[in-house]
């Protein structure tokens, strides 16, 4: 794993959306969207071609900020980790995905291994909890 | 690095109070101690060993949730991040130190080069220049 510039984070989380092909799995229980329209276009991007795009809030209170987004909306009660990830890559951080100044970090997961592990993390402990927002 | 077992999130943090020796750093914004004595009291007797207990909240928070923890508190503003470290162990979170039942990952750090690398361009980069002593 690599600690990413924190100037470049948001580069590093566009990239992941951008680069994938085949799914995205978003997990940020709170979201403001407001003022970051490369972030927003990217993910709309992605669900147009073809991108399987799953997005992960928090039960009630993560809902408001993702409106405009084309995404398929999960709720996860007492949601409260970050990750983002593709078929291929994968980022976690401390950071929602809110529109701020906050002191967040930011890591690529570059091994194998460690995208297992997250991944692992992610089926264990916050799918089987996730019900679809309509 | 390795995920915790999320079961075994709040017994690693204790475990790394107890066994810390010389420092304990501990970056945790947002605070919530009550029903977790065991904690509480983990820090409490870290510092009262001689162990140099450094904690770090957001802007704001000062001893909010954490009434009588012993440690030399600073304020840092906008701070959101997560880690808990010893001379020992180093461990980044998407969790604050809230008893709570909140899904977050617990990561050890578990090579020289990731602790290193959180130690340089997190904590001295962006903590330790922006935080300010607590007073009340």
């Amino acid at each position: 794993m690599k600690i990413v510039n924190p100037l470049k984070s948001i580069d590093t989380i566009i990239s992941v959306i951008n680069s994938a092909e085949e799914y995205l799995v978003l997990v940020s229980p709170y979201t403001d969207l407001n003022g970051w329209g490369n972030l927003k276009n990217a993910i709309n991007d992605a669900t147009k071609r073809g991108v399987e795009v799953s997005y992960y809030v928090r039960e009630e209170e993560g809902v408001p900020g993702t409106e405009e987004l084309d995404v398929t909306l999960y709720e996860v009660p007492n949601l409260h980790s970050k990750m983002f990830f593709s078929e291929s890559k994968a980022v976690i951080g401390s950071a929602h995905l809110k529109y701020n100044e906050d002191i967040n970090w930011t890591y690529i997961l570059d091994k194998q291994s460690e995208y297992e592990d997250m991944q692992g993390f992610f089926e264990k402990n916050i799918k089987p909890l996730a019900v679809r927002n309509k | 690095m390795k995920f915790i077992d999320i079961k075994e999130n709040y017994n690693s943090i204790i475990s790394l109070v107890e066994s810390a020796e010389k420092f304990l750093v501990l970056v945790s914004p947002f605070n919530d101690f009550e029903g977790w004595d065991r904690l509480k009291n983990s820090i409490n007797n870290a510092t009262e060993r001689g162990v140099d207990v450094q904690y770090y909240v957001r802007e704001g928070e000062g001893y909010n949730g954490m009434e009588g923890l012993k440690v030399n508190l600073f304020e840092v503003p906008g701070l959101h991040a997560k880690m808990y470290r010893s001379e020992k162990e180093t461990y980044i979170s998407s969790g604050n130190l809230t008893k709570d039942t909140n899904i977050n990952w617990y990561i050890k750090l578990d090579s020289e080069e990731e602790v290193k690398e959180i130690v340089e361009q997190f904590y001295k980069k962006l903590i330790l220049p922006a935080a300010v002593p607590y007073q009340e």
